[in-house]
């Protein structure tokens, strides 16, 4: 099996670290959907490229990757509802 | 007529009822810290101030490489010296991470951020330290799959390595929203 995708996917996770660490301390409502979106990102990276998971049954996937995206998406929600709520 | 390849679910079956576990687990922690959070960020802005995020991203560079090293390493399994070689470097970088998270932690108690010091100091170190305790299960588990690297002897043992490597990148995911959720975000 060929190295080269798996090392790839590294570099791609250390990139999405660097911007998410330098975005951070941008404008705070979009910089935490930013984040928390990369997060995801970082997640589905993990998961597809060193978890092995592309090559899974698709149940495996979708249950993976709506983790992934549901828990980044209420995140954000919940972060910025109003706390009266 | 182009078959396509068969789908394989990584490791044994068993340790994804482990992954999925404890992911819903921590998921369930991070939508109560956010719930915390909404609720008082003035507090929970003044902890994260306290934090140091060029720890939190150096432990992330760290935790990321120890995954590569360990990718590598399952798919290096026909070579075992490389594998063990490859093991032991994802090792030295959870060593690292671990070391880096003790001079923190020391570092924020003599700063005063104790345990009772206030709602986010608690969520700081009970998520960090079982994400720790996950990270310390984690390098034992390493241990024992870097001797089994060198001596495999039925497509089990490919699978108990797997398994292995699979709880290591589980730390490395949950590590993701912590430094995420704790060093990062400011809604």
């Amino acid at each position: 099996m060929t190295t080269r995708p798996t090392v790839i996917a590294w570099a791609a996770l250390v990139a999405l670290s660097l911007v998410s660490f330098g975005w951070a301390s941008g404008v705070r409502g979009a910089a935490t959907a930013f984040v928390l979106s990369i997060a995801a990102a970082k997640a589905l990276t993990i998961g597809w490229r060193f978890m092995d998971l592309s090559g899974a049954p698709r149940s495996m996937q979708w249950i993976f990757a709506g983790w992934a995206l549901s828990l980044s998406a209420a995140l954000t929600v919940w972060l910025h509802l109003p706390p009266s709520l | 007529v182009s078959e396509t390849p068969a789908r394989k679910v990584p490791g044994e079956a068993g340790i994804w009822v482990v992954i999925f576990g404890d992911l819903a687990l921590f998921s369930l922690f991070f939508l109560t810290y956010a719930d915390y959070y909404r609720h008082d960020p003035a507090l929970f802005h003044a902890g994260q101030a306290m934090l140091d995020r060029g720890i939190g991203i150096a432990n992330t560079l760290l935790l990321l490489t120890s995954s590569l090293f360990v990718a590598l390493a399952t798919r290096a399994l026909g070579r075992p010296h490389r594998a063990r070689r490859l093991f032991l470097g994802g090792m030295l970088c959870g060593l690292g991470f671990a070391v880096l998270k003790i001079i923190e932690w020391r570092a924020k108690l003599a700063l005063g951020l104790g345990l009772s010091s206030s709602p986010f100091a608690i969520f700081y170190f009970m998520l960090t330290g079982i994400h720790f305790a996950h990270l310390c299960i984690g390098l034992a588990v390493l241990a024992l799959v870097r001797a089994k690297a060198g001596r495999i002897a039925a497509p089990r043992d490919i699978a108990l390595i797997e398994s292995g490597a699979l709880f290591w990148h589980l730390v490395d995911l949950l590590w993701v929203y912590l430094f995420a959720l704790l060093y990062l975000v400011r809604p």
